[in-house]
């Protein structure tokens, strides 16, 4: 369904991105994980057209996106997240989701009703009429991805979705994630968040210093050794082997 | 819908004022009021509704009042059909702008430092061209009569500023009922969420523009039908800028009833302050730009705004 | 179409007045580099001033030149009172309101002169002013030439206060970085208007500049607003180096628009290459990214 390839991304000096190649298949839960600075968001950034790669392309069921501008891309069907949540806040809750109903609702009194329905979904309805402005962190993450979620996207980027939530809002979200998927969309997520990752992706990807560096099951990636070098460092031995059986 | 009766009531209410009224100088007081009423509401388009806050509105204005009165006294096109000519205009200009503005990712601070040039570079053009009559400006004669819409009677101008009024306010609601209106909002609010959401940002600021600045020529056509004399000063300068920006701030930006309980605000203080002040000059001004600063710093949200505050507040104590 | 003899007195005439120019930048840029804010009363301070150096002419007889250590303190501290007083407090921080109070600002100091002082330009008249300068095959205007030394020094003293200072360093700390300036102890409010202070002080020297050879009246205010603006951002927001060279080209492309297009069509020359300075390089010629 989705498919990069080569993508490369230097900001100045700083190459964020190396020479990138990954796939999503069709009804999947992929997680990206990788330490800080990976280049994990960027990818996102890259892939939803919010910049543009250096180099490699980015395809999406078969149509080249590399460079279509972010609306576009929405229209194809390719929905983002941000990591700190943009909600708009002049608008109530509702008002917010029904942005993203409009995409495929021109009536402003369906988008409404669209996003009432979105919102009671993910847990929002006792404060759709509720300014945006103000709300809390988990309530904003929420209607971050209700406003995603109304767009009726067939793939879903979230990007840490999970973070600043604790462990009961965490275990609160997870099933409704699991719904979206239910309803037929393809997720990818930018997570930190292990219990997250481990609960709900069938698939992960490793990310470090702009490249991948490991890619299979949960259990499997989080065993190898290349993984765990990457998060705690060496700690002083000399090779990977080592710090997996050490 | 909610909005569409409001409306209906405000209009029956502000119908009848011609014929209630005796006074010649009320009549004048209230199309003054209109006028800068509808010039408000052209301005919250773009500025309310939209976020874009241009500071040269009188851009848009000044073009369609010459595009009208070129027309007339140059080629003797009806005036009916130099207004709606006028509001063509007034949108060329701001389309123009617009393209370029926001092609170029202008926004906040530097969009309004744009539209602030455009309006002073139409102003030094205005001053200098021969068909615009120069600094000398434009006179146009008198010939009364509905068809040439020169009204004997104030009324007629009452009915026409009135049904301008009216338009603005169905625009204005519209845009708070419909998808155009809701993605403008939401480019106000944050313009990459907007585009995460499926939002043509460009397109979107491009339309707001648009219909802003046809208001604008729309009013600046009304103006030059009422007074039959304009100069580059009074349809590029500074003046109708601010009006244009104050009216929205003091009655609330970005929403339905906000230009007009501004213009009924702002003119009603102007009143006092030239009977207070006789006809000082530029001291209606100063009390334009003390308004400015004290809405700002105390009531951001407009007189509309401290009234649903009231209200609420209200609400709040009887539960 | 003007020959060499007409173009080279014109440039350097531009150059005079852009020096002068870059004084007025200099204060607006430094203002935007710190508080992040677009001073749109800036022309009208500069009336301001201007009334002021004028009335201590004509009512107390000082000197235009001699009036600069008077001028620019109690311009600073006008100032330092109007951020500390008004504009920080009315804008809640929110950009939007900003630029609405200074607008404001703007339109209550440019009418208030005029209902004062109505809209009769007025000039002084010094034993120097009609003096000239021989520049080689050139005459320049002796009050000119003044202003343009004047002007460099006081752009160097700018850079000195800038970069030697402790205050220059706390201006610069709280430019970069405001929440880590607060959390090293200085107080940012203070800082605020004393940046805001020192804008509007060179504003009360280049005051001093203008009145030998230019006129004042309520209108001039916003004659040099979008002046100052085409300055600053030419050269870059928060770029001294850029409004001091900003300041040079924009004095001599207005000398020379004049000279070509003649008065008022002259002055389109600069706004509209304002207009094109905004769209095509936002940065200017030395900004950083805003």
């Amino acid at each position: 369904m989705l498919k990069t390839h080569n993508i490369s991304k230097s900001f100045g000096g700083l190459r964020a991105l190396n020479a990138v190649t990954l796939g999503v298949t069709n009804g999947e839960i992929v997680a990206l994980i990788g330490p800080n600075g990976a280049g994990k968001t960027t990818l996102f950034s890259v892939v939803a057209g919010f910049l543009s790669a250096d180099e490699g392309t980015v395809s999406f069921n078969g149509t080249d996106i590399s460079d279509e501008p972010p609306h576009r891309i929405c229209q194809l069907g390719l929905a983002r997240t941000f990591q700190i949540a943009r909600p708009f806040a002049g608008l109530s809750v509702r008002e917010n989701i029904a942005v993203g109903a409009h995409l495929h609702i021109a009536r402003h009194r369906e988008a409404l009703a669209k996003a009432t329905d979105v919102g009671s979904m993910l847990g929002l309805g006792d404060i759709l009429d509720q300014g945006a402005k103000g709300l809390s962190v988990a309530s904003r993450k929420r209607l971050e991805l209700a406003r995603a979620v109304a767009t009726k996207p067939k793939l879903l980027l979230l990007d840490e979705i999970f973070a600043g939530l604790n462990p009961t809002e965490i275990e609160e979200i997870l099933p409704v994630i699991r719904e979206i998927r239910e309803d037929g969309v393809t997720i990818v997520l930018v997570e930190h968040v292990m219990r997250a990752v481990m609960r709900l992706s069938d698939r992960v990807v490793v990310l470090n210093n702009g490249e991948v560096i490991a890619e299979g099951l949960p259990d499997a990636v989080v065993a190898n050794a290349r993984v765990i070098e990457a998060y705690l460092g060496t700690g002083g031995y000399t090779d990977s082997a080592e710090v997996a059986g050490a | 819908m909610k909005s569409i009766s409001a409306i209906t009531v405000v209009l029956i209410l502000m119908l009848p004022i011609p014929w209630l009224v005796q006074s010649e100088f009320f009549l004048n007081f209230a199309i003054m009021l209109l006028f800068s009423a509808f010039l408000g509401q052209a301005w919250n388009v773009l500025g309310g509704y939209g976020g874009q806050f241009s500071f040269g509105h009188a851009a848009f204005f000044g073009t369609g009042a010459y595009a009208t009165a070129v027309l007339q006294t140059a080629f003797g096109i009806n005036p009916w059909v130099g207004f709606v000519l006028a509001g063509l205009a007034g949108a060329g200009i701001g389309l123009v702008v617009g393209f370029l503005s926001f092609r170029f990712g202008l926004k906040g601070a530097y969009f309004a430092l744009v539209t602030l040039a455009v309006a002073e570079v139409l102003r030094i053009l205005a001053n200098t061209a021969d068909f615009t009559g120069a600094g000398v400006g434009i006179l146009i004669p008198l010939d009364q009569g509905a068809a040439n819409l020169q009204f004997a009677d104030k009324t007629g101008f009452y009915l026409l500023a009135l049904a301008l009024v009216a338009l603005g306010l169905f625009i204005t609601a519209h845009l708070d009922n419909s998808r155009f209106g809701a993605r403008l909002m939401a480019v106000r609010e944050n313009e990459d969420a907007a585009r995460a959401s499926g939002v043509n940002v460009f397109e979107i600021k491009l339309r707001a523009i648009a219909l802003s600045s046809s208001l604008a020529g729309l009013a600046g056509a009304f103006y030059t039908q009422y007074f039959l004399y304009l100069d580059p000063t009074i349809a590029y300068g500074p003046t109708v800028s601010i009006e244009a920006i104050l009216v929205p701030i003091i009655g609330g930006t970005g929403t339905l009833f906000g230009p007009l309980l501004g213009a009924a605000a702002l003119h009603t203080i102007s009143e006092i302050t030239q009977h207070v002040a006789a006809d000082a000059p530029g001291l209606n001004l100063v009390v334009y730009g003390v308004l400015l600063v004290f809405m700002v710093s105390f009531l951001p949200s407009g007189l509309w705004g401290l009234a649903t505050r009231l209200r609420r507040r209200k609400m709040d104590l009887s539960n | 179409m003007p020959d060499l003899e007409l173009l080279v007195p014109s440039a350097i005439n531009g150059l005079t007045t852009g020096a002068v120019y870059a004084v007025i930048a200099l204060g607006l840029t430094l203002i935007y580099g710190v508080l992040h804010i677009i001073n749109f009363a800036h022309g009208s301070l500069l009336m301001l001033a201007m009334y002021g150096v004028f009335f201590l002419h004509s009512l107390f007889g000082i000197d235009p030149y001699v009036a600069i250590p008077i001028m620019v303190p109690a311009m600073f501290g006008l100032g330092y009172g109007l951020q500390r007083g008004v504009i920080g407090r009315a804008s809640h921080g929110k950009d939007e309101n900003i630029l609405l109070v200074t607008l404001g600002l703007a339109i209550v100091i440019d009418n208030l002169a005029l209902y004062l002082w109505r809209s009769d330009t007025r000039i002084i008249d010094t034993p120097y002013a009609f003096a000239t300068f021989e520049f080689g095959p050139v005459l320049v205007s002796t009050p000119k030439v003044i202003a343009f030394f004047a002007a460099v020094a006081i752009a160097t003293l700018f850079w000195l206060l800038m970069t030697r200072t402790d205050l220059g360093k706390a201006i610069r700390a709280v430019a970069k970085e405001k929440t880590g300036a607060q959390l090293v102890g200085i107080n940012v409010d203070h800082v605020y208007a004393m940046s805001f202070g020192l804008g509007i002080a060179c504003l009360g020297a280049a005051a001093c500049l203008l009145l030998p050879t230019f006129y004042v009246s309520p209108q001039v205010g916003s004659a040099f607003v979008l002046i100052a603006f085409t300055v600053v951002v030419l050269g870059g927001m928060g770029s001294f180096m850029g409004a001091v060279l900003g300041g040079l080209i924009i004095g001599v492309t207005e000398s020379l628009g004049g000279l070509y297009l003649g008065e008022s069509l002259g002055q389109i020359g600069i706004f509209v290459l304002f207009i094109l300075v905004l769209l095509f390089r936002p940065t200017g010629l030395m900004g950083q990214q805003s």
